[in-house]
């Protein structure tokens, strides 16, 4: 069983590489953070409640099966961490 | 008023010169199904349509500066309005799951930037073992290609 499951969400695993590839250029982190912090993202309470989250599997260095490891130690796990990360609608 | 959704060759080779313009270091893509049909038959010259329109492209990258341009693409996007279908960045994942179009009928092709960056389309990523009517059509249509 690989860390996205027997039957992976393609837009899930999609908002998490990209997320992790455009989060280390800080322009694009700014953009993205002030998309969906936005009032009019629909999701933007739902990312407030969970941004320490998103940050931190964006932020993490670590591959995803250790990142998965590390998240399934706390009762959490990469696949539903990733359903977190808010889409980006239009544009940022 | 821009062509509604993606249908001939033009519209991805345009596209690409366009982003190819606006990086700054060499990237690469893969284009997933039409799109990278599209692209492959108008290096040919062919400007033969789709037998069914397509709403968007499915690219894949590892390039952060293709990858902003994708952010900036998406459903809803400005881009969308002006072209009429938008891109759906897809995850490397998804290669290891459809057979890659190589070979030399589909040759690499570098794209030169007027910022100096190249922008480098992949083979594409054929979905004809999706199965879906729209997926053999255009397999159908991809035997044109030269």
């Amino acid at each position: 069983m690989t860390t996205w499951g027997k039957y992976p969400n393609y837009r899930d695993i999609a908002r998490f590489e990209y997320g992790r590839l455009l989060w280390k250029n800080p322009e694009a982190r700014r953009r993205l953070l002030a998309h969906w912090e936005s009032p009019d993202h629909p999701h933007a309470e739902r990312f407030r409640e969970n941004k320490s989250l998103v940050r931190e599997i964006l932020e993490s260095p670590l591959g995803e099966a250790e990142l998965d490891s590390s998240l399934c130690s706390r009762a959490l796990s990469l696949r539903a961490a990733a359903r977190e990360i808010p889409p980006v609608l239009g544009s940022i | 008023m821009p062509r509604r959704e993606l249908r001939y060759p033009s519209q991805v080779e345009n596209w690409l010169q366009d982003w190819g313009g606006k990086i700054h270091e060499p990237a690469e893509l893969v284009l997933i199904g039409s799109g990278g049909l599209l692209w492959h038959a108008a290096q040919a010259g062919i400007e033969i349509p789709l037998p069914e329109n397509s709403m968007d492209v499915d690219p894949v990258t590892d390039s952060d500066e293709v990858a902003f341009l994708g952010y900036e693409a998406m459903i809803g996007s400005e881009f969308e309005k002006e072209h009429g279908w938008h891109v759906n960045l897809m995850p490397a994942q998804v290669l290891n799951e459809m057979p890659r179009l190589a070979g030399p009928r589909f040759p690499q092709k570098l794209r030169p930037s007027a910022r100096g960056g190249s922008l480098y389309p992949r083979p594409p990523v054929s979905q004809v073992e999706r199965g879906e009517p729209r997926d053999k059509l255009h397999a159908e249509w991809a035997t044109q290609l030269p």
